[in-house]
């Protein structure tokens, strides 16, 4: 039930999402995988719309150099778990939604409780083996997983529908190699506010999802594409799923 | 044989182009396809290409929407009108 207060604060969207699809977003529980460049993106949409949950996941403290593009973290973070500073801008941004904070690493070993109930995991994350962690329990739970990264002025996105689109294993079969990666923050604007509104989308049924598809930003040349993707029936992660159909 | 390429990010950038339309000989492979493309854009060599010669495991080569690792990999035939996509996956969050 939407009170008289989130129909004030919530008029402009539910002129297109209705009451019922704001509803739908004040039931859900939402995962953010990182609370860096693109979580502190995604976690200011999602909570601005009013996602009824959200659980944001972080193992790390606030550095000066997070500064250029994590735009939840301040001067005077420096220091803090990302999980606390995020958290407390979201919580005055608005307090009509719920902000869990779950501070640690995530691994395989954790990842059941990192998980709780959330309905959706977006891939706020900085490497590739975390974002398989994540998909492959995305898999296993049947829910969507909504992937994005960056690296200087490029991005890319996709939305994974379990057993219905490609896995993220299947259309990155391969990590890239760890490094301190050059980034612009405007580039986490770009590709964080994508993933925000697929979240958004698939919460409320709104739209087509950026499903089999990679979307590809290309900030150099102000330039943006999709590839359609397809599913690896050999994946190592979803494709068993495949073959017992 | 007409074919078409699609680079992203890096590879645009060095090619010079996001789409362009080649001619091929027919029965090319897609390694063979991608050698010659490096005698044509030597800095290649480095962004698609290791030290030994061996293209990056982690770029994403695509025929017609299908990462060629579940084809053949670089011995997968490209036919006419074959879309080949070239895009070096970024990581950062």
């Amino acid at each position: 039930m939407i009170t008289e207060e989130e129909q004030k604060r919530y008029h402009r969207q539910i002129l297109m999402l209705g009451e019922a699809g704001q509803e739908r977003l004040k039931a859900a529980r939402v995962l953010i995988a990182g609370a860096g460049g693109l979580g502190t993106v995604i976690s200011i949409y999602l909570a601005a719309a009013g996602v009824g949950t959200l659980r944001i996941a972080d193992c790390d403290v606030v550095e000066a150099s997070n500064l250029n593009r994590q735009i939840l973290h301040w001067g005077g973070d420096i220091g803090r778990p990302k999980t606390a500073s995020a958290s407390e801008k979201l919580a005055a941004l608005n307090s009509l939604i719920r902000v869990e904070e779950v501070t640690g690493r995530i691994e395989e070993t954790r990842i059941d409780a990192i998980m709780g109930d959330c309905d959706l995991i977006v891939d706020a994350m900085d490497n590739f083996p975390t974002r398989y962690l994540l998909n492959r329990m995305a898999l296993k739970k049947g829910i969507p997983f909504i992937h994005g990264a960056v690296r200087g002025l490029y991005g890319q996105a996709t939305t994974v529908l379990p057993g219905k689109t490609p896995c993220l294993r299947c259309i990155f079969p391969g990590s890239p190699p760890p490094e301190i990666f050059p980034i612009i923050g405007a580039t986490c604007g770009v590709i964080g506010s994508i993933e925000a509104t697929e979240a958004i989308k698939l919460l409320t049924g709104q739209g087509e999802p950026l499903a089999g598809r990679l979307f590809i930003w290309d900030g150099m040349a102000a330039n943006a594409d999709s590839l359609v993707v397809e599913r690896n029936p050999a994946c190592p992660d979803c494709g068993h799923a495949e073959r017992r159909k | 044989m007409k074919i078409t390429l699609r680079s992203f990010a890096d590879f645009r950038e060095i090619i010079g182009a996001r789409e362009q339309e080649l001619s091929l000989p027919e029965g090319e492979t897609v390694g063979g396809f991608l050698k010659g493309l490096r005698e044509v854009h030597p800095r290649l060599q480095g962004k698609l290409f290791d030290a030994s010669g061996k293209i990056k495991p982690y770029i994403l080569i695509l025929k017609n929407g299908k990462n060629i690792e579940s084809l053949q990999n670089l011995d997968t035939i490209i036919a006419a009108d074959d879309v080949i996509s070239v895009f070096p996956p970024v990581a950062g969050g």
